[in-house]
């Protein structure tokens, strides 16, 4: 059988198989047949098989960049919200996500994959990152494309990987956007007297638990929000993070985002799973403290 | 300059994993040796400061200090001189593979540092050369990061191996009173920083735009991107890609829903 026509086993290779494609590596047939359409990407092999099964391939490492200005003196201790960093933070994304929408359509892709999404949050800026890889529908020879989702010409954002993707439209889902809430609030100051009584103390720290609760109330309402707005009825996989501002400790920061997600399908489609019992035990190792009868041999990782 | 040939061993040696080499064997490709390029030399000390403004920005004081202007350009010899490395390392190794009568080189690694100083650049690669049985020796060898199951994975997906590759590109981001002023806060929350965008998007499209020349037609997969950004009196930003250019060998075959499964390991 000739490589050209050997399909892709899920199951693994067989040995004549593998000899074959070995063989093509010492022919010159493959080079100067180069198709048209040269593309990067970031996914590795496997995701980019993982794409063929559903009909879509690589076309372009894409990313957006945002930073916006924050005012002087946003941060100095108050009260409630620092609105200033909200709207910096979204404005900053919004820069990002729609330069890389911008450089998706230029690729004809219909959305970008695995999208990395780098925060900076300084004093003065919020600095955002989206690094991901375009992806776009395979023609088959009719020109037909066997990936179906008509995304209305507005690429789909998502920071999941192919592997994720591909399980999620299997199951009747698809990514619509990346979308993100924070909330940037202060936590009130506590009293003199209160300080130093606490200072001896194990107690709640009640100033900052409140706050902690209000910015993730905040950040998450405006989650769903946002969630709604990009079309989605849920949202798969999100990242959480709190922290006080390194460079202001008074306020806390609670930032999520993750992928909005919406059925296509008329309902959910559970996929068959199949059983499988990896074989490779861990094997029993020579212990050395056996030799005085003190111990046994035991097993890696035990 | 010698550089040096590879020894020819009686017994083969290699950087193969187990799977790796058990997957080459079965492949017809047969371990001939370790072989490896290495590229010491020195980065001008003048390429950090023989960037040119691409991109200006106005002056928009508000007081009556001085006023200096500000820019984002590109560093073309510091990137010029790490390309230049890499290629000749990487043409070295090929020889040494060359010299072994090999096909190609698989699992091939990449090092890259400044051995002494930020003045000095050492570039190492290094992978195991196959032969492959039965075949006639090419005039020139492959060579790619894939070995094993993951480049028979490569060919049957309908790709071949062309070559490692490594591109840069590097921005510096002068800062002039529109830095100032937009960059510190003074101009008030919202303003987009135009300098920091343009720095960064410069720095990643030209790294794209340094492959795409050097590749051609063929494609860059399971590229591994790097950004970094220092502070040397100026801000420099450095996008590095690293990676394995394969060809496109055949149109897209269909390929068979894959079967999900669950481990039932611990």
């Amino acid at each position: 059988m000739s490589s050209a026509t050997v399909p892709l086993e899920s199951a693994g290779h067989e040995e004549s198989d593998l000899r074959q494609l070995g063989q093509d590596l010492g022919t010159d047939q493959v080079k100067g047949q180069a198709l048209p359409g040269g593309t990067t990407s970031d996914l590795s092999l496997d995701e980019i098989l993982l794409l063929h099964t559903i009909g879509l391939e690589p076309a372009e490492v894409v990313f957006g960049v945002g930073a916006v200005s924050i005012t002087t003196g946003a941060w100095t201790w108050g009260t409630g919200p620092v609105t200033d960093a909200h709207a910096a933070f979204h404005r900053a994304f919004d820069e990002a996500k729609e330069t890389i929408r911008h450089s998706c359509r230029n690729t004809k892709a219909v959305g970008v994959l695995g999208v990395d999404v780098e925060i900076e949050m300084s004093y003065h800026r919020c600095f955002v990152v989206v690094t991901g890889t375009a992806v776009r529908p395979i023609a088959d020879r009719d020109g037909e494309h066997s990936f179906k989702v008509d995304y209305h010409n507005r690429a789909f954002l998502s920071d999941l990987s192919a592997r994720d993707f591909v399980v999620l439209g299997t199951s009747g889902w698809y990514p619509l956007d990346l979308v993100a809430g924070v909330s940037y609030v202060h936590a009130p100051r506590r009293a003199m007297g209160t300080a130093i009584g606490q200072s001896t103390q194990n107690v709640e720290l009640t100033n900052f638990t409140e706050t902690l609760y209000q910015a993730r109330e905040a950040a998450m309402e405006e989650l769903q929000s946002h969630i709604t707005t990009a079309g989605g009825t849920g949202l798969v996989d999100a990242k959480i993070f709190d922290r006080p501002m390194p460079f202001a400790h008074h306020v806390v920061e609670f930032l999520t985002y993750g992928t909005a997600i919406k059925m296509l399908a008329k309902e959910h489609k559970h996929p068959t799973i199949s059983l499988t019992v990896p074989l490779d035990d861990v094997v029993r190792t020579f212990e050395a403290a056996s030799l005085s009868g003190e111990g046994a041999g035991t097993a890696e990782g035990e | 300059m010698s550089t040096g040939t590879a020894p020819q061993p009686h017994a083969f040696d290699s950087g193969l994993t187990i799977p790796d080499f058990v997957a080459c064997l079965s492949m017809g490709l047969r371990p001939v040796g370790l072989v490896q390029g290495y590229y010491c030399g020195t980065v001008a000390s003048w390429a950090n400061y023989s960037a040119y403004p691409e991109v200006n920005y106005p002056c928009c004081c508000v007081d009556t200090d001085p006023h200096t202007p500000g820019w984002v350009g590109r560093v073309d010899q510091l990137d010029t001189s790490w390309a230049e490395a890499h290629g000749a390392a990487l043409e070295r190794m090929l020889k040494e593979a060359s010299d072994l009568g090999a096909h190609g080189v698989v699992g091939v690694k990449t090092e890259m540092n400044h051995p002494t100083n930020e003045h000095s650049s050492e570039v190492h690669l290094y992978g195991t050369a196959v032969v492959v049985e039965g075949a006639e020796a090419p005039k020139q060898p492959w060579s790619t990061q894939l070995a094993g199951h993951k480049l028979a994975k490569l060919i049957e997906a309908g790709f071949s191996p062309a070559s490692v590759i490594y591109a840069r590109c590097t921005t510096v981001l002068v800062e002039g009173c529109y830095m100032e002023y937009y960059g510190s806060g003074r101009s008030g929350t919202g303003n987009v920083i135009k300098p920091i965008v343009d720095a960064h998007q410069m720095a990643r499209s030209g790294a794209l735009a340094a492959v795409k020349q050097i590749a051609g037609q063929a494609s860059l997969y399971d590229v591994r991107l790097h950004v970094h950004e220092t502070e040397r009196h100026r801000t420099y930003v450095t996008c590095s890609l690293l990676g394995s250019l394969v060809w496109r060998a055949r149109p897209t075959l269909p390929v068979p829903a894959p079967v999900s499964t669950v481990s039932l390991a611990s």
